[in-house]
């Protein structure tokens, strides 16, 4: 996918565990490890919300866009 | 999560319920049939008919046999109905599995709804054949049940395929986190 779940940076920068954040949120930690890994449909603005809380960052650090070359090469 | 509770609850009831009909249908017919001779003509979807006060053992047993064609049909449908059950009890209440049982529970009915009035006319038609000719009969009877059962079965299937896309609607709510 194009979107980039950045959130393990920002994990890292906050010298925090997956644990702790998915606690501190109120989401499971199976929840939290498809997040991080993009393998999720969407993303509440409510969960969007606690983590920037929780963080104390901006959606921006969280996510990315990322242009796919394969994208562009069937768009012609 | 209180109304997926009471679902449950109820949804376990339902399914005990399905059961009990699985057992007692052919119970039922089993016993309505052997003492049909005893009830004679007035028994009622032969009432009227020209039926022997004893009819020959081979015929009582094809027209048993007939009519146990819509009796699987609606058995059949009745265990789709009581998987439907298990699985709200199961607390598993949208997904395509059960919008499938509520949709082969509909087809179930629906064909019962055809079979029955025929296999009730052959079972008749089975009953007279001894008689002497111009006292055979053959009734075709439609009554309000087979109808209101066609209606009901349609209406099932209308609210089976809105599950389904319920369904899909609830795997990508699923999906967010």
């Amino acid at each position: 996918m194009a979107i980039v779940v950045t959130l393990d940076v920002m994990l890292a920068r906050r010298k925090m565990r997956s644990k702790e954040l998915a606690e501190a949120v109120g989401i499971t930690e199976a929840n939290l490890s498809l997040l991080k890994q993009g393998k999720v449909k969407g993303l509440r603005f409510a969960t969007l919300e606690r983590i920037c809380e929780v963080l104390d960052c901006q959606p921006g650090d969280l996510l990315a866009y990322e242009r796919d070359p394969t994208r562009e090469a069937a768009d012609g | 999560m209180g109304d997926l509770s009471s679902i449950r609850r109820l949804s376990r009831v339902m399914a005990a319920l399905c059961l009990a009909a699985m057992v007692a249908l052919p119970l039922l017919l089993t016993l309505a049939w052997a003492l049909l001779p005893a009830l004679g003509p007035g028994w009622p979807p032969y009432a009227g008919l020209p039926i022997p006060p004893d009819p020959a053992v081979e015929l009582m047993l094809a027209g048993y046999l007939v009519l146990l064609v819509p009796l699987a049909v609606l058995l059949r449908g009745v265990q789709r109905l009581r998987r439907l059950f298990q699985r709200y009890a199961a607390g598993e209440v949208f997904s395509t599995r059960t919008a499938d049982c509520l949709a082969g529970f509909a087809r179930a009915v629906l064909l019962w709804a055809v079979l029955q009035p025929v296999a009730s006319a052959l079972a008749g038609m089975l009953l007279t054949l001894d008689n002497p000719p111009g006292e055979r009969a053959l009734a075709l009877s439609l009554g309000t049940g087979e109808l209101g059962a066609v209606a009901i079965a349609l209406v099932l299937l209308v609210i089976a395929r809105v599950l389904r896309e319920a369904s899909r609607l609830a795997e990508e709510n699923a999906a967010f986190v």
